[in-house]
């Protein structure tokens, strides 16, 4: 006997590389999205630093604009750079 | 001289005062012998003995004979049964009634023979002092005493079949009387039944089983031998209105007939209504039936009492017409059940009771109290399924809401099938079930309910409520002052919200729906997401969108995976280079999800090892998946999926679609032909006793076989079996089986109870309640209950933890040894 597959479908839940489970500004996980947003993932993605801190790209965007003067890293506190 | 004038006199008189016949020549005689009384002032002494003689005439001689004329043995044997069913064609009910026709006669005649001879009419000519009219009531009243004094008891028998009988006749007579009118065309109103019968062609009465008059053609009445026999209906009547008028004129009417009358016309208004109402709940007929009394009874009523006495007529119909609705109410009562059963078909009778119970005092308890009684009788209890119960529920809502529009008795009535409900376990699924299920009937009800979320009935206070609508106020009924005061909404708003408010919070719902949505969607992969996503919208109107947001982000993730497969399945992207078959993947945004994906378990199998091929495709669309969104990757839950298969054996190709451990299993079987279970568990790291149930699929399908204990082999050839069936399927080249059918996860999908998850919520408030004792060493529950609402359950909705489940949890901890109750106190065993 032979056995042909012809499809496979699978269940897979995706996960951010972080290494952190939880945003530090807004205390929500990485795979869950942020206080302004609803659809996790594309819509509310994370967003790293040079310090190799990450954050969901609107909290720390939030974050940074309500910084006057220096913009830094709410984990660190250096000078906040986006990674390339 | 004088002296023996006077004596001549009294004998003649009082000799004579019985002899009937009078010529002229007597009557001069008879005014003689006054005139002599009148000289020697024995007028009175006359009337007194003419008094005396008539009660001793009555009582020795009179009355005794007229009780002779109703002997008990000419009353027919099976009396109450011939008034029950109306039946007086019988000999004997005809000669019963004559009898009574004739004793009433007799005493009529004989009562006038005594009280207007010329004897009495010329004493009274010669008294001044006394009328003739006042004297004969007095004789009436002492023929009453007399009768009464000595009323035989089967006297009333008599009465009431008379009385019964002569209600018929009337009731006959008049449809025979329309229908003669009316030609042969039928008459289509209440007196049906009788003008039906009549319309028989052979011209014969039904009553009597005469010939009616006029109506046969003379070659009916020549051709038979013998002489003919007419229809009696008409003259027997004609003698029941002649008895009726005599016993007026005997002053015995009501005396005799009260209670007779009473209980004919009752019971034949209730037989009416029992015939127009029995199990049949979609005609409005109190209306009808109320012509039916005014026409009919009072109509038979106005020749029993004559027509002259109005007062007594208009007395009685009033009262029978109430006596009507109460029967009529008190019928419906009874068939209250089922009326709600078969609403909206039921809406007249509901109609009809309604107007009764506003014309019927305290018919409204009698009606919540036979509802309650036949809810607890017929429902709520155990061998009755929730859906039914649910559909009972929702059934009693809209036509209560008919019966009584203010909602009170609905809400008295509900009270208790509410309580039960939601001490059922599978409540919630089955109202979460209906609401999305797309034949269920409650989804216009959910489409056309205002967009009024849940929980605002308290929102909207009655008074904003009643500056809108001051128009159309009504006062509550009195019975309002039984239903608590908070409690309104359920007798304004619509049946879903009445139906989630069973348990007084959304979150129940809202998660059970979530862990429904989620089965739904792993179980059948190709489910219809438009649909969900419209139910969605329906119950986001209702629950609030922050409640229901993890189900949109769920939607979300079906359609978002569909593209995803779609482009990583092109061809576009370099990262997938696996050809050998497509590979499809459902992406998940975890937190969104259910706990376990709202399935019961997922430990056992979760080690599960795929085939290489699988494990290489999984890999190129992980890859794939990490390109195109970059810095994510994807953990596989490897035993949920579904594949297709074809199997090649050496004659036949099947195809199945299953579930990824199915899969696994027979892909087992290509390289060996017999696998211990054990070898086979380590082969592919599922224990034991999952792989035994998940085989017994492949077994039932006759691919592979036990045969030892715990040895399974591959069934190649279909010529192996000796199965008969599986032979014919022989040529079968091509079958389609799909596991999802049958057994769908074998089970593993099962509705993961709600308590089970209330048990997993306290789990987290173990180690505050341990820590909480190993501090204060006893505690009573109310106090820990205090201290968690105070420390652990800050924040969280407090609806969660009520003192009885957290009773409940406790008393499951003593129970495995974990604490000890003793007191009243809870403490930690030393």
């Amino acid at each position: 006997m032979k056995v042909k597959i012809k499809s496979w479908r699978g269940v897979a839940v995706w996960k951010w590389i972080a290494n952190d489970d939880n945003c530090g500004i807004c205390r929500n996980g990485f795979d869950g999205c942020c206080p302004d947003c609803k659809m996790p993932g594309d819509e509310c993605p994370l967003v790293w630093g040079q310090c190799s801190h990450c954050f969901h790209i609107h909290c720390i965007m939030k974050w940074l604009n309500s910084q006057n003067v220096h913009q830094l890293c709410p984990m660190c506190r250096q000078e906040w750079k986006f990674k390339e | 001289m004088a002296i023996e004038k006077l004596d001549y006199c009294w004998s003649y008189l009082t000799e004579n005062y019985a002899k009937k016949a009078q010529t002229v020549a007597d009557c001069d005689r008879v005014n003689e012998a006054f005139v002599v009384l009148k000289r020697n002032d024995f007028l009175d002494y006359y009337k007194e003995w003419y008094f005396e003689a008539f009660r001793e005439r009555f009582a020795n001689t009179v009355i005794p004979c007229f009780w002779q004329k109703l002997p008990q043995s000419t009353l027919p044997r099976d009396l109450s049964a011939i008034i029950h069913h109306s039946d007086f064609s019988l000999q004997s009910a005809n000669d019963a009634c004559s009898k009574l026709f004739e004793a009433v006669a007799y005493l009529n005649d004989e009562f006038n023979d005594s009280a207007k001879n010329v004897f009495v009419e010329s004493l009274f000519e010669f008294l001044d002092n006394e009328s003739l009219t006042s004297f004969q009531s007095r004789l009436r009243s002492l023929l009453k005493a007399l009768i009464l004094s000595n009323i035989h008891l089967h006297f009333n028998d008599y009465v009431l079949l008379t009385y019964c009988c002569g209600f018929c006749l009337f009731r006959h007579l008049r449809a025979q009387e329309k229908h003669s009118s009316a030609g042969n065309r039928m008459i289509d109103d209440d007196d049906e039944a009788d003008s039906e019968a009549e319309s028989n062609a052979d011209a014969k009465c039904i009553l009597c089983d005469g010939w009616i008059e006029g109506q046969i053609s003379e070659e009916v009445y020549f051709a038979e031998d013998g002489e003919k026999e007419l229809c009696k209906c008409q003259r027997t009547m004609n003698l029941f209105i002649e008895m009726n008028s005599q016993l007026k004129e005997l002053d015995l009417l009501e005396v005799v007939n009260e209670d007779a009358v009473a209980s004919v016309t009752h019971s034949f208004i209730e037989k009416k209504i029992r015939e127009k109402c029995q199990g049949n709940f979609d005609v409005l007929c109190i209306k009808s039936l109320e012509d039916w009394v005014r026409v009919t009874i009072v109509g038979w009523l106005e020749i029993v009492y004559d027509k002259e006495n109005k007062q007594m007529t208009k007395n009685s119909e009033e009262r029978l017409i109430h006596f009507m609705y109460e029967t009529y109410a008190q019928i419906r009562t009874d068939q209250m059940f089922d009326i709600i059963v078969e609403y909206p078909e039921s809406e007249p009778a509901l109609e009809d009771l309604k107007e009764c119970l506003q014309k019927c005092h305290g018919f409204r308890q009698k009606v919540i109290k036979s509802l309650k009684d036949s809810f607890e009788i017929r429902l709520l209890h155990p061998g009755v399924a929730t859906n039914d119960i649910l559909t009972a529920y929702i059934q009693a809502i809209k036509s209560l809401r008919v019966l009584d529009p203010s909602g009170v008795i609905l809400q008295l009535v509900c009270d208790p099938v509410k309580k039960y409900l939601k001490s059922r376990d599978d409540t919630v699924r089955c109202i979460i079930t209906a609401l999305t299920d797309e034949n269920s009937e409650l989804i216009p009800e959910l489409v056309k309910g205002a967009p009024q979320s849940v929980e605002d009935g308290t929102c909207q206070s009655d008074d904003e409520y009643m500056a809108d609508n001051w128009q159309n106020w009504q006062p509550d009924p009195v019975d309002a002052a039984n239903v608590a005061f908070s409690s309104k909404s359920i007798r304004s708003s619509d049946i879903v919200s009445i139906l989630v408010n069973i348990y007084e919070s959304k979150d129940l719902f809202v998660e059970e729906y979530q862990r429904l949505l989620a089965q739904k969607f792993l179980s059948n992969f190709d489910c219809n997401v438009d649909h969900e996503r419209r139910n969605l919208e329906l119950l986001t109107l209702r629950f609030g969108e922050s409640d229901l947001h993890a189900c949109e982000v769920m939607l979300q993730d079906m359609t978002s995976s569909k593209r995803l497969d779609n482009r990583i399945n092109s061809g576009e992207i370099e990262a997938h280079h696996f050809k050998k078959f497509p590979i499809k993947c459902l992406v998940l945004s975890e937190q969104f999800w259910p706990e376990k994906f709202g399935l019961q378990s997922n430990d056992e199998a979760s080690k599960i090892k795929l085939p290489s091929d699988v494990e290489e495709a999984i890999d190129t669309y992980t890859k794939a998946f990490e390109t195109i969104k970059p810095s994510r990757t994807l953990f596989w839950t490897p035993f949920l999926g579904s594949v297709e298969l074809e199997l090649e054996f050496k004659d036949r190709k099947l195809s199945f679609t299953v579930t990824p451990i199915h899969a696994c299993i027979i892909y087992q079987f290509q390289e060996k032909k017999s696998w211990l279970i054990s070898e086979l568990s380590q082969s592919i790291s599922v224990p034991t006793q999952v792989l035994r149930r998940k085989i017994s699929y492949w077994q039932n399908r006759g691919i592979l076989k036990e045969v030892k204990s715990d040895k399974f082999i591959l069934v190649e050839d279909i010529g192996q079996t000796d199965d008969a069936e599986n032979q014919a399927d022989k040529m079968n080249v091509e079958e389609e089986y799909c596991a999802y059918d049958e057994d769908s996860f074998d089970g593993d999908i099962q509705p993961g109870s709600s308590r089970d998850v209330g048990e997993d919520k306290f789990r987290i408030y173990w180690s505050f309640i341990e820590n909480m004792l190993t501090n204060l060493n006893s505690l009573p529950l109310e106090r820990i209950h205090t201290m968690l609402q105070m420390f652990a359950l800050q924040g969280t909705n407090s609806n969660e933890l009520s003192v009885q489940s957290l009773r409940q949890f406790l008393d499951s901890k003593v129970r495995d040894q974990k604490l000890i109750f003793s007191g009243g106190l809870y403490r930690l065993p030393s």
